[in-house]
């Protein structure tokens, strides 16, 4: 069994739906990114996977075990960064350290220390009065000192600078490569997930539209650039069109598996020439969540 | 359990060293005649415990949406005791500083009396608050906070523990009023809350 999985998970605040029966598997030993823009769902994911919130409907599975009843026992297997890094803020450092230690009976103090010796942590300092950068480092050093079997990020970069977030991101995979754990980590940071994630799932308005492995998805996702002698038609209707968008002469359409499809639906239309463009993660992502255009679905 | 209590205890901190220096300006203050004063004296308890009710209530309420507090393996009835018994820790270390204060101010009171009963004609007689009085006023404060933390408490787990600390307490206060328990105030507190830790480990399930 994997190590997450979601069920048909739905939540709603109030009247307002957030998720839409997700239903998605993380194997183990995966590097997994939720995307999704602001409110697509993502924290509200998290928070039913590790029992926060309970589910409208559908369930949320960690370990084996429903997220709704999470046993002490399997808490103490999950490492969790949550949104915004709210640390104890009147703690020290070291004070945080030993909080968390009497806290997990996992916790790796020496394993701690190494870590926050490794990223310049100063012990003695207040967490309230780190920077952004030191909180993100710290709350990550704590939740891997558990030596958690599954990791799960909220955002963790949200909020650092480029330089500080390449420092955080660079950690952050040494020390899951060291540890070898699961980790589902949510992020709108497309450069960041691109460099780490083996799997990327998007959420769009609390709909779940991708859930593939990253090279799978960028190899079957492109952008087909089609040249029209004079002003360009409407857009053919292709299976598997994600955005369409006229640009006087030129028909941009980015397709799901379109290989065989788009060019002979092109060159009906009186396409003169069809050009080809692997897309970036961001792209890819703007062309999945952002509006669609004529004919797309 | 015990960092959550320690944790608890430290975010208290400025409310016990406002409750310790009202108790101990307030016995100061309560020699003499002063006793009949009593009746006046409940509003004090009434008013501390709401008020560290309330606080407790928002502290709560704040750690709802404080994840790194609540992901911990620890069950949530483990939790609320720790909470319950630093409340309780609060209002025992509030009432010990009355207690010691007024006693100190009587000793001190019939010793100056001694030795001016020479010199000056002294009407009233000093007179310190027996030790239901102070029970009573330490039940009251009890009442006050167990109600404040069961209206700031949505779960049921919020105002069970409070609550068992409180039913020990009202029976407690209410036997000695009618009839004359040799009661040691502190003791019967210290059983209250040890009370309610026992049953509040016994609760099983995570409500977190």
């Amino acid at each position: 069994m994997n190590p997450i999985g979601f069920e048909r998970l739905t939540h709603y605040y109030g009247t307002t739906m957030a998720l839409d029966a997700l239903t998605l598997e993380v194997p183990a030993g995966c590097v997994f990114a939720l995307l999704g823009r602001n409110g697509a769902g993502k924290t509200t994911a998290i928070k039913c996977l590790l029992g926060f919130l309970p589910p409208t409907r559908g369930r949320a599975r960690i370990l084996g075990h429903d997220a709704a009843a999470l046993p002490p026992g399997v808490r103490n297997r999950i490492g969790y960064v949550a949104e915004g890094q709210r640390l104890v803020p009147w703690m020290r450092v070291r004070g945080l350290v030993d909080y968390q230690r009497a806290s997990f009976p996992r916790f790796d103090a020496s394993l701690c220390a190494a870590h926050l010796r490794r990223l310049g942590l100063p012990e003695r300092r207040r967490v309230l009065h780190l920077s952004r950068g030191m909180r993100a480092q710290l709350a990550l050093a704590l939740a891997l000192a558990q030596r958690p079997e599954v990791v799960v990020l909220d955002d963790p970069a949200m909020g650092l600078d480029a330089v500080v977030r390449r420092e955080f991101l660079d950690v952050m995979i040494d020390l899951i490569a060291e540890e070898g754990s699961t980790v589902l980590f949510s992020s709108h940071i497309l450069t960041d997930v691109e460099r780490v994630a083996d799997r990327v799932a998007i959420l769009d308005r609390g709909v779940l539209r991708v859930d593939a492995p990253l090279d799978e998805v960028k190899r079957r996702v492109l952008r087909y650039h089609a040249r029209f002698e004079g002003e360009a038609p409407p857009p053919p209707p292709l299976p598997g069109l994600l955005r369409a968008r006229r640009r006087r002469n030129e028909l941009v359409l980015t397709v799901v598996d379109g290989e065989a499809s788009v060019e002979p639906a092109c060159t009906e239309l009186g396409a003169r020439a069809v050009e080809v463009e692997p897309l970036g993660l961001e792209d890819l992502f703007v062309d999945y969540t952002a509006e669609r255009g004529e004919g797309a679905q | 359990m015990r960092p959550a209590y320690l944790r608890e205890l430290k975010e208290l901190s400025p409310v016990i060293v406002l409750l310790v220096a009202t108790g101990i300006l307030a016995a100061a203050n309560l020699t003499g005649p002063m006793v009949r004063q009593f009746d006046d004296m409940l509003v004090f308890p009434i008013c501390a415990g709401l008020g560290l009710g309330i606080l407790q209530g928002l502290l709560d309420r704040w750690r709802r949406d404080d994840l790194f507090s609540l992901h911990r393996p620890v069950a949530a009835v483990r939790m609320e005791t720790a909470r319950t018994l630093a409340g309780a820790t609060a209002i025992l270390v509030g009432a010990l500083a009355f207690v010691v204060t007024h006693r100190l101010a009587t000793l001190v009171e019939l010793a100056d009396r001694e030795r001016f009963s020479q010199l000056l004609v002294i009407g009233d007689e000093p007179e310190h608050l027996g030790a239901r009085a102070i029970g009573l006023l330490t039940s009251l404060f009890f009442a006050a906070w167990a109600v404040a933390r069961f209206a700031a408490g949505l779960a049921r787990i919020r105002w069970v523990l409070p609550a068992l600390v409180l039913l020990p307490l009202a029976a407690w206060s209410l036997l000695s009023r009618v009839g004359s328990m040799p009661a040691a105030s502190v003791a019967a507190l210290l059983l209250a809350t040890l009370f309610a830790l026992g049953s509040g480990l016994v609760l099983a399930g995570d409500r977190r």
